[in-house]
């Protein structure tokens, strides 16, 4: 899109302007700005936008003040021709303002306003046109000449005041012949908006003054205060406008010299063709078909919608956002033909990297560690049995969700087999004995490989039986359940987090003790829950036996200390347990930093966690109501001191606190990676694709030159690609054998290379 | 484009040499470590947690030895996949891949990724397979002290460790037949666009003829320029 900005006039109140510039630039406006104009004070700073210079304008106008720009002595006001401001000061700001080089790449116009002393007119200078520095530094005084304050400014002989005294304070006149698309104009006065949608109106949402209490009002809180006003005001209007504001102009082309062959003089003409708002047509259709298949791709990127799993992450949606743009662009019939496979397959990559931002947080722990009572805690609802017998079997993963439901996903006939043999492999006797207790073969075909099952849940209570259904060792069913998807919507953790009970190392089908392993190696974290009583010898090996599977990376593991409301005196004691379990904890199969250690080892009370948060509603004589009373007081807190001590007892759970970290340690860790990640994809893609792009555009440019250069030529070029046809499919012949050639090598190189590590055993 | 025959040819590499040394020295450090696992105490479900700290370390000594020499094999398998790419990249030689617009960067960067997944991966072989939670591992620790358990560790971790390094190979060998697809597939795409784009061009400039020269000429400037617009459009928004 291109765009035009109007600076109104309005001396000191100019600060608004760089609030809004300020906002402009971070919403990515500031590329697509082709035209700038501005009179008085928004002369300056038109011109200092047109030249790119942003944080030199916010330097002045952050540090300028009263003594700058007035002159306070007497023989000043004498001598600067009986005018209040000394044009002296401001000359130089203007000349430190507008010397240097241009960084603004995008901007091909400034207009400044200026008003004839002497004639009842005024002036729109295109101050961008003119090279001499001088000439265009008189301009700028000029329109900031404020008659009676400043004196006025000689240009060509004629004098020139202040552009905006009864003149031509908001200069949009000039951009109208500019081809834009829209124009944003920053008022400093309380104007009415324009109906006219091609208008964008920056009004002060808050007074700024008026003449003297604002034009004249160079006081630096003054100043700041109207920088931050102009910010506010620019991102309110434009945050909304930004994405349809920042689709990029489509050029269109430059003036074309073309040659035409004279058949009575035999001889060629070379012909310029007039310039018609760039590239130029002789014949009305196709210059319809060309501005048709234009507009439909405007369209097309204007229409375009979003998928809402891009809008995790700002970066990520930014990115999937462009890329989304340039993978239509790229599906158009014209330019399909040009892209390679690859390219496609690439973007395609990419965009699901983009949507990928779930976190998996795998728990781990050996029967009646309390990991079922951890993932209630965190879920805030008794989601997970806790009973005695274990329940887990399958992978149960709990996720935020638009809805609630439960999905069951069931073992394919091969993976049964698979696990079948584990069965047989470890001997398992209770796990067969209870097969058959249950009868679960007779049920066995219709499960296997069975499309998933999704249930949508009205209430909690409906989620918690369906989960039962699926997952509970009293029922034939949950042998043939590979994994259980559970969808929350109220779901207390950050989004994205996936919290996922495990069977767990120790399961009796090794089949399944792999499928934790290779989780836990996958997962972004791993809490091992082992219970906070001394650390007997199988539980060190469960923890071990973790980091096993995690080597590379001790720091996603988490060692969870369960159950501390079960000891006697659950602070006292957790404190000497903890300087014992230390001992190990640091040691070169787990942690192996003492350090680490000490942070990754959190002790929690997911039971006490739940009384407290429904202890509102228990009844007085209910066993929970009694068990929080014995619990709390174990704490040193009576009964009827719980509502004044309620936040202290909750402390002590430690599960708000595990949640922090999960939020702070692993989501925005793992977030910063993934962000990386994408940006590092994007710039392999846009590598490639920029690469495609100039080599279509150098085809196209053969191919407009050899079309200007008479029949000819393009009889000769036609023949040229005739030849780069069959040249080509002679190479593709030949490369296709080189590269089979040396695929054959390799593959001889390595199988080499893995007899004689062979030999070695 | 470089003919077969010139390519240089290499025997097996630095990196078979580098590993059978590697693999001796690792052997004999790994049957002194069998000696006091053969040693230690069977670990049941009464084990101490001191015992089984204890036996954890030992089991750690083995990962250690790896680590001591993981540099070396990095190293030698680095050099091992540059002599791969160095194969690839004279084929496609400046004027295959200028001609065909063919775009190579890539390949550097998968072939830098394929290091970097083989790196380690003995190293995380080792540790989960000479370890607690392996079942193998396990019921060699559950034997009583002796002679017969240290043979057992020293003949399994031999095993762990050389079934490492045939993993090693083996990934290597998919890693870079997936590259090959790859520059295949690109190769073919790149000849395929310029073909298809020569035969495009070949058959706009077909229709042009003196009679009717301004106004096709004009259909395939509006055609050429549409496309480098709508490349440029492309160029500004990624």
């Amino acid at each position: 899109m291109r765009l035009g900005l109007v600076f109104e006039g309005g001396g000191a109140k100019g600060a608004y302007h760089i609030g809004v510039w300020k906002a402009i630039r971070e919403l990515g406006i500031e590329k697509h700005i082709t035209s700038v104009s501005g009179t008085s004070v928004g002369a300056l700073n038109a011109a200092m936008f047109y030249l790119g210079k942003f944080e030199q304008a916010e330097h002045i106008w952050e540090n300028i003040t009263n003594e700058d720009i007035l002159n306070v002595k007497s023989e000043d006001y004498l001598a600067n021709g009986n005018c209040i401001f000394s044009q002296k000061k401001l000359s130089g700001i203007v000349e430190q303002a507008i010397s240097g080089e241009k960084h603004n790449k995008k901007c091909d116009k400034c207009y400044i306003t200026c008003r004839s002393r002497d004639k009842a007119e005024h002036r729109y200078f295109e101050w961008s046109r003119y090279i001499d520095n001088e000439y265009k530094k008189k301009i700028l005084l000029a329109s900031s000449a404020i008659p009676g304050i400043f004196a006025s400014v000689e240009i060509d002989g004629e004098f020139y005041v202040d552009g905006g005294a009864n003149a031509d304070n908001t200069p949009i006149t000039p951009l109208t012949k500019d081809r834009l698309d829209r124009i944003i104009i920053i008022h400093l006065s309380n104007a009415k908006a324009n109906n006219d949608p091609m208008f964008i109106d920056i009004i002060p949402s808050q007074d700024i003054g008026a003449f003297i209490d604002g034009t004249l009002d160079f006081e630096h809180s003054s100043i700041m205060r109207r920088i931050e006003l102009g910010y506010a005001d620019g991102m309110k209007i434009l945050l909304p406008l930004a994405e349809r504001l920042c689709i990029p102009e489509i050029k269109t082309k430059k003036p074309c010299k073309r040659k035409t062959h004279d058949h009575d003089t035999n001889k060629t003409i070379i012909t310029e063709e007039k310039e018609m708002n760039g590239f130029t047509f002789t014949n009305d259709e196709a210059r319809k078909d060309y501005e048709t298949r234009i507009a439909a791709l405007r369209s097309n990127l204007e229409t375009q919608k979003i998928d809402t799993a891009y809008l995790w992450n700002e970066t990520a949606h930014k990115y999937a956002k462009n890329m989304l743009k340039v993978k239509s662009l790229l599906e158009t019939d014209e330019m399909k033909q040009q892209i390679t496979s690859k390219m496609y397959k690439d973007i395609d990559t990419f965009l699901s990297k983009c949507k990928d931002n779930e976190f998996h947080i795998a728990l781990v722990g050996a029967i009646k560690a309390g990991k079922s009572m951890l993932i209630n805690a965190m879920l805030g609802y008794e989601y997970s049995s806790t009973k005695v017998t274990p329940e887990t079997a399958s992978l149960t993963k709990f996720k935020k969700s638009s809805k609630n439901y439960v999905k069951a996903i069931f073992y394919s006939v091969n993976e049964w087999n698979e696990l079948w043999e584990s069965v047989n492999k470890s001997n398992a006797a209770v796990f067969l004995e209870e097969y058959k207790t249950l009868n679960a073969e007779s049920i066995k075909n219709q499960w296997l490989g069975h499309h998933d099952e999704v249930t949508e849940c009205e209430t909690r209570e409906e989620l918690k039986d369906k989960i039962y259904e699926w997952t509970s060792s009293k029922s034939s069913l949950h042998y043939f359940v590979k994994e259980v998807e559970v969808g929350l919507k109220e779901f207390e953790l950050p989004d994205g987090v996936v919290l996922v009970d495990t069977p767990g190392l120790n399961d009796v089908v090794e089949y399944r003790s792999n499928i934790t392993r290779d989780y836990i190696a996958r997962a972004n974290a791993v809490l091992v829950c082992v219970k906070s009583d001394a650390l007997n010898g199988q539980e060190l090996q469960t923890i071990i036996n973790v980091f096993s599977n995690t080597r590379y990376n001790p720091e996603k593991v988490y060692v969870i200390a369960t159950q501390t409301d079960t000891l006697n005196h659950p602070v006292e004691d957790w404190k000497n347990q903890r300087d014992e379990w230390m001992k190990y904890l640091k040691q070169k199969s787990t942690f192996a930093s003492a350090e680490l250690a000490k942070k990754n080892l959190i002790a929690v009370s997911g039971y006490l966690y739940l009384l407290l948060k429904k202890y509102k509603d228990l009844p007085e004589d209910s066993d929970e109501y009694w068990a929080l009373e014995s619990i709390a007081i174990k704490y040193r807190i009576r009964m009827k001191e719980i509502d004044e001590r309620y936040t202290e007892l909750l402390d002590y759970t430690n599960i708000e606190m595990l949640k922090r970290t999960i939020k702070n340690e692993i989501v925005s860790k793992y977030e910063e990676l993934l962000i990386e990640d994408i940006k590092g994809t994007y710039d392999i893609c846009k590598e490639s694709i920029t690469f495609a792009m100039n080599n279509i555009k150098k085809n196209q440019q053969e191919i407009i030159d050899t079309a200007q250069g008479g029949i000819e030529e393009i009889k000769k070029k036609k023949e040229e690609y005739e030849k780069k046809y069959k040249e080509a499919e002679e190479d593709k012949k030949e490369l296709d054998h080189l590269i089979e050639l040396l695929r054959k090598q390799t593959s001889d190189r390595a199988d080499e290379l893995a007899e004689q590590i062979k030999d070695l055993a | 484009m470089m003919p077969f025959d010139k390519i240089p040819h290499k025997g097996i590499g630095g990196f078979v040499k580098a590993v059978i040394t590697i693999f001796k020295n690792l052997r004999n450090i790994f049957k002194n470590k069998s000696v006091a696992i053969g040693e230690s105490e069977p670990v049941n479900d009464k084990t101490s947690i001191d015992d089984i700290d204890k036996i954890s370390e030992l089991l750690s000594a083995y990962r250690t030895s790896v680590n001591e020499v993981k540099s070396v094999i990095e190293a030698k398998l680095a050099e091992e996949v540059d002599y791969y790419l160095e194969g690839l990249l004279m084929i496609l030689d400046d004027e295959i891949v200028n001609k065909y617009n063919i775009n190579i960067r890539w390949i550097k960067k998968d072939i830098d990724s394929i290091t970097s997944n083989l790196k380690g991966l003995i190293d995380k072989e080792v540790s989960g397979r000479i370890s607690f939670d392996s079942t193998d591992c396990m019921s060699i620790l559950r034997m009583l002290p002796g002679a017969k358990k240290e043979k057992a560790m020293s003949e399994y971790s031999e095993r762990v460790l050389h079934e490492s390094l045939e993993l090693c190979c083996k990934n290597l060998k998919t890693n870079l037949n997936e590259i090959y697809n790859d520059v295949e597939e690109e190769v073919n795409n790149a000849i395929k666009t310029i073909q298809n784009e020569s035969s495009l061009n070949a058959e706009a400039f077909a229709e042009i003829n003196a009679d009717n020269y301004e106004e096709q000429a004009e259909k395939c400037l509006n055609d050429a320029h549409y496309l480098s617009d709508l490349s440029d459009l492309i160029i500004e928004i990624i």
